[in-house]
């Protein structure tokens, strides 16, 4: 089911109801209707797949349970890596299957070897199965680690795998932060209530208003990129660079702002990414769930930047190479995460990539200052390129798309220059909330948002629902 | 939670105040047709006259009103993303149109490679849904309203659109009137994608609307004229086209005829697009069309 569409206004709405004024007897009444919900917002995909996250809950409950009453660290070693090994076995299966078979029979095709396409299957994806493979990952990792205890409330811990609200698209929470308040009786808050409404309203916006809008106009320059000049292509890049965060973190603002309409607080994904003065900052503003994530349970375990400059190099290699693997199974995502690799590591050597960890831009003033608005400038347009390998179809177009880029600068048709208007909207909202991505708190103007609901609805009945970007991943 | 409750209550009701004010005024101030009926009219009365059937092709090349009075007739074409030739769009023709055979009815059938796809996704129960009522002009017509999914915003949109439009060209601008460029074609050529094999359910239709109107009108199979540029492009992917047409309307003893070889149909300079002519040309063309059809004396049978 969609955030965007009419059968998740009905379903919502619902959900809220029932949730608040029937099932909140108790806690496990409440944990055991969001499990069942969340099952049934899934299942409406497709019904199959919840016999995949049924087994990677039932397969990591067991595991986490065994894990911690194990005394010897070698055994709770042995299950830990059984965990990983399941879970990155299902991901690898659905996701990367083919993509491997493929590329060995292009290997082998390019030395003359001519093997016939046997082996690849047709396996459909699972929406969501990169987040919450992830998700269940951390929950036997960090009992492993010994931050959490395991829960032995099988209900709670299905909910926690598959609450609904960023079970297809994330944020990636932690067992530590989410299952706890899972555990916990939760109680309505007006405060948490209105902000949630807010969120929930900026996200629809960002997805349905300005990502829709833009995706036909990139698709058809992504597609046609020959028949463009430069012009029309920087445009295309940089319209696809705010389609897709409009895309991800209107997804991410909904599902926060659900989750806070049940009591639930959820980490945060984005913090305007786009204003960041250097890469490093943009990794830490950008889908930040993720980029945590690598750090917490892969950077840290390689040794992270204790083991010398190489080595410390080589770990950064790696977790580039695998954010980009983990978006898809194409080559593409993985020179994006190569290009993101090579854009990082000037500022890793130098000690500049932790440089703005505290601060955001234009911090005590109004307006950035030329150097900030060089940097912020400088780095948006590096990110847009990288972009380009992102949504290209294949290496080659990438490539060919980057070389036009430069070649024949003709101003672009109005047509397509006029979606500008809707990234200066965003960009003087984003200014506003720059400090505090949760929006403010306080009260909503009923009759600002009454006119936004009919817009919203009604755009959500004019349109054709279109799936969130990051559902493929 | 009541103070939450209570919120939501006003945030709708504020909803429904502004929804309600926004049909008012398009109602009242005609910003929108929300009572708009045409196709309705045309789609569930029954009628007795010569028809006009096809896609939006001749829907643009084809204007009812600009024919001899004496033929009567009414543009029944449809849009392509609603197949048409298939099933229900030939049962709607078949089941609403009762041709006295006395009178002098004339069935234009428009034909091109795209008007029997393979690739749409299959809307064959759109006709047959339609259980309208004639709608009353001084009252919204919800159903309409809900079918067509006309929400406040439409009507906000459609408006700030036109305002726009008389801003830009003036009181008496129409979008018909546009023509497109010959550096537009190519590219737009370029986007196009190659017709399909014919479909032969809607094959198998289209023989059916003929043997039906055939013993009540006498029926012409037309290819409506597109750009000179993406006629060689159709043709060029679809070699046997006229061949096919020309061989049902043998076999059928009626006439074919392929409009892009009359020069005087299928100048670039007429068309909105790769294949809709603008409406100014809709007007004179179909005077053409008349004329031809004296010419050749295809309704020589029946008005002679």
């Amino acid at each position: 089911m969609l955030f965007n569409s009419i059968e998740f206004l009905l379903f919502l709405p619902l959900v809220f109801v029932l949730y608040w004024f029937v099932f909140n007897i108790n806690i496990k009444h409440q944990n055991l209707f969001i499990l069942v919900s969340s099952y049934f917002f899934y299942g409406w995909w497709d019904y199959r797949f919840l016999s995949l996250i049924i087994l990677s809950t039932i397969f990591d409950y067991v595991i986490g349970l065994n894990i911690s009453s194990q005394s010897s660290k070698k055994n709770q070693k042995i299950l830990l890596w059984c965990s990983v090994l399941f879970n990155l076995g299902v991901l690898g299966f659905f996701k990367y299957y083919n993509f491997f078979i493929e590329s060995w029979i292009d290997l082998f095709s390019s030395i003359g070897y001519d093997i016939k396409s046997v082996w690849t299957l047709n396996i459909i994806l699972p929406v969501g199965i990169s987040f919450y493979t992830f998700q269940t990952m951390s929950y036997t990792i960090d009992i492993f680690k010994e931050k959490l205890s395991p829960t032995k409330d099988f209900v709670s811990f299905a909910a926690f795998v598959s609450f609904f609200p960023q079970l297809v698209a994330g944020p990636i929470e932690r067992a530590t932060n989410l299952l706890p308040q899972i555990l916990n009786k939760r109680k309505f808050k007006y405060e948490q209530g209105v902000q949630g409404l807010k969120l929930i309203f900026w996200g629809l916006f960002k997805k349905i208003v300005i990502a829709d809008t833009l995706a036909p106009i990139v698709n058809d320059i992504f597609e046609n990129y020959q028949n463009f000049g430069a012009a029309t292509l920087w445009l295309g890049a940089i319209y696809f660079s705010f389609q897709i965060y409009c895309d991800f973190s209107g997804y991410s603002d909904i599902a926060i702002g659900i989750s806070k309409l049940f009591g639930f607080e959820l980490m945060s994904n984005f913090k305007f990414p786009y204003f960041s003065r250097n890469i490093g900052e943009f990794w830490r503003r950008w889908h930040i769930s993720l980029s945590t994530w690598f750090r917490d349970y892969l950077y840290i375990p390689l040794g992270g930047s204790k083991k010398g400059k190489w080595i410390s190099l080589r770990n950064v290699l790696i977790i580039f190479l695998v954010s980009g693997f983990w978006h898809g199974a194409n080559w593409t995502f993985i020179v994006w995460g190569l290009f993101h690799s090579i854009l990082f590591i000037p500022s890793f050597v130098f000690k500049t990539s932790r440089k703005y960890v505290n601060s955001v831009i234009a911090e005590n003033s109004f307006m950035p200052s030329p150097k900030e608005f060089i940097q912020v400038g400088t780095t948006f347009i590096l990110v847009t390129i990288g972009w380009v390998f992102f949504r290209s179809e294949t290496i080659g177009d990438s490539f060919n798309y980057i070389i036009n880029m430069t070649q024949n600068f003709q101003i672009p048709k109005l047509n397509y220059a006029k979606y500008l208007v809707f990234i200066l909207v965003l960009l003087i909202a984003d200014w506003n909330f720059k400090k505090d991505e949760r929006l403010e708190k306080g009260e909503i103007n009923i009759i600002f948002f009454g006119m936004v609901a009919v817009y919203l609805v009604s755009k959500i009945i004019m349109s054709v629902n279109t799936e969130f970007i990051y559902f493929e991943f | 939670m009541k103070n939450f409750i209570k919120l939501l209550l006003k945030i709708f009701l504020v909803s429904i105040v502004f929804s309600l004010v926004v049909y008012s005024f398009a109602l009242n101030f005609k910003m929108l047709k929300v009572n708009e009926n045409n196709y309705y009219d045309l789609f569930t009365s029954i009628h007795n006259r010569s028809v006009i059937a096809g896609t939006s092709r001749s829907r643009y090349f084809f204007n009812a009103e600009s024919f001899d009075p004496k033929y009567n007739f009414k543009n029944f074409s449809f849009s392509i993303g609603m197949s048409p030739y298939n099933n229900s769009y030939t049962d709607f023709l078949i089941n609403f149109i009762k041709q006295d055979s006395t009178k002098n009815n004339i069935t234009i059938l428009s034909v091109d490679p795209y008007s029997f796809p393979n690739d749409l996704v299959d809307k064959d129960d759109y006709f047959s849904n339609f259980q309208f009522k004639k709608s009353d002009f001084k009252k919204i017509n919800l159903e309409y309203i809900i079918k067509e999914e006309i929400t406040p915003f439409t009507i906000i949109e459609e408006n700030i659109k036109n305002v726009l439009r008389i801003y830009r060209y003036g009181k008496n601008y129409e979008r018909d009137n546009r023509r497109i460029s010959e550096n537009e074609i190519q590219k737009e050529i370029l986007k196009m994608k190659k017709p399909n094999n014919l479909n032969e359910g809607s094959f198998k239709n289209i023989k059916k609307l003929i043997t039906h109107f055939n013993k009540t009108s006498k029926v012409i199979l037309v290819r409506t004229p597109v750009v000179n540029e993406f006629y060689e492009f159709e043709n060029s992917h679809s070699l046997n086209f006229n061949f096919k047409m020309d061989s049902i309307s043998k076999k059928h003893g009626i006439r074919y005829l392929d409009l892009n070889k009359f020069k005087a149909l299928s100048n670039n300079e007429k068309f909105y697009d790769l294949y809709h002519l603008n409406k100014k040309y809709s007007q004179n063309n179909t005077l053409i069309f008349n004329n031809i059809m004296d010419t050749l004396r295809l309704n020589n049978e029946r008005f002679n």
